[in-house]
């Protein structure tokens, strides 16, 4: 471990607002991209579904 | 191969040519990954042509093992169902290696690994900024790749793929770009400049929204398909001036200094080296992940109509 307390980690010497607004965009952007392809997937399952019920009703 | 086959001196400049040539293909992107010094070129040079050598006597004479692995790989890697089955199986391991992977790198990096002599803790900045970089020019690699393929063997799949790739491309080229910015404030005392590394990579946004939008604009999807593979194809000259812009101009960013070759092994220590690794692979598993996500929707989509799609859909819920 390179720092003695949570408040020396949170600060990294003065670097602090850039290395944690660097990864907090990072990391938000990583997570919502993977959680929109996950939700359009099951959107896309949702559609189909929905396609093939109206279909079999019109039969 | 049999003593027959061998005996027949008219193929024997058409093998000569093409499998040179295959060689030399395998031989520039192995450079062009690893970076090598001169004085391994030539053994690689060698080994490459070797392999291009084996694969193309292989299709000619068609041994019973090798053309059949070889078809079933073709058929299997382009049939869209074959992939939605495979990639359903290993999406959970790949997901879980990239949360591993990337959840120990990142802990490491930020308060692990010590820091800069000159830059002090900003330098925690590569641990998100590399991965993002390198994971953007392999992943544009990738889809020019599909291009070819979609474009000469009209493969559904690669089509599937080049949409596949675009989005998270894009985001990791965004997240390079945003990360750098931040990086240059401290260290270079502004967030831009309009250089040769950074200005290219900039450019290097476009052709992946690119692809993307003519995806979305042509309504017919093989059409758009060809045209995105099109725009795939002719962006990989811009991954290349990427990639030896720092060499080739004056530029304000530093050069590589990850190699696995020569005098030039990797500048850095092995402290710094090891986390930054750990991003890199977390990064590279978790575009697999997000590729497969994407085009097991679109596989989805487009075999709508056929019956195993139907039953995979209904089953599931």
């Amino acid at each position: 471990m390179q720092f003695n307390s949570l408040s020396e980690f949170l600060m990294m010497g003065g670097h602090g607002p850039y290395v944690w607004s660097a990864f907090l965009s990072g990391v938000v952007l990583l997570v919502a991209n993977t959680w929109w392809a996950k939700a359009r997937f099951n959107k896309t399952k949702r559609e189909l579904q929905a396609l093939w019920r109206r279909q079999s009703m019109q039969e | 191969m049999s003593k027959k086959q061998q005996a027949q001196p008219a193929l024997f400049p058409r093998h000569f040519v093409i499998s040179s040539l295959l060689g030399l293909v395998a031989a520039v992107i192995t450079f062009y990954i690893w970076d090598v010094p001169v004085a391994n070129k030539r053994t690689i040079l060698i080994g490459a042509y070797l392999i291009g050598w084996w694969f193309y006597f292989g299709a000619i004479h068609r041994p019973t093992w090798y053309w059949n692995t070889l078809v079933r790989w073709y058929h299997q890697l382009g049939s869209p169902r074959h992939f939605y089955r495979i990639s359903g199986w290993w999406l959970p391991w790949l997901s879980l290696m990239a949360l591993v992977l990337l959840s120990v790198g990142v802990v490491w990096g930020l308060a692990f690994s010590p820091p800069h002599y000159e830059q002090g803790n900003s330098y925690r900045i590569i641990y998100l900024h590399v991965p993002a970089a390198s994971g953007a020019l392999m992943g544009y690699m990738a889809m020019g790749f599909c291009g070819v393929v979609a474009l000469v063997w009209r493969l559904k799949m690669a089509e599937i793929m080049i949409k596949a790739i675009a989005p998270f491309g894009a985001v990791l080229a965004a997240i390079s770009l945003i990360s750098g910015a931040v990086w240059g404030k401290p260290t270079w005392g502004t967030y831009w400049v309009w250089d040769a590394r950074l200005t290219s990579m900039l450019i290097l946004f476009f052709p992946y929204l690119g692809t993307s939008a003519l995806q979305n604009a042509i309504l017919d999807p093989r059409q758009a398909g060809r045209a995105a593979s099109l725009l795939a194809i002719v962006g990989v000259v811009n991954v290349i001036i990427v990639r030896y812009s720092v060499e080739w101009w004056h530029s304000l960013h530093q050069g590589g200094s990850m190699s696995m070759f020569g005098a030039a092994k990797s500048q850095i220590h092995p402290s710094m080296l090891w986390p930054l690794l750990l991003c890199m692979f977390g990064t590279y598993f978790l575009f697999a992940v997000t590729v497969f996500i994407r085009a097991r929707t679109e596989i989805l989509w487009r075999e709508r109509r056929s019956n195993w799609v139907r039953k995979e859909v209904e089953g599931a819920v």
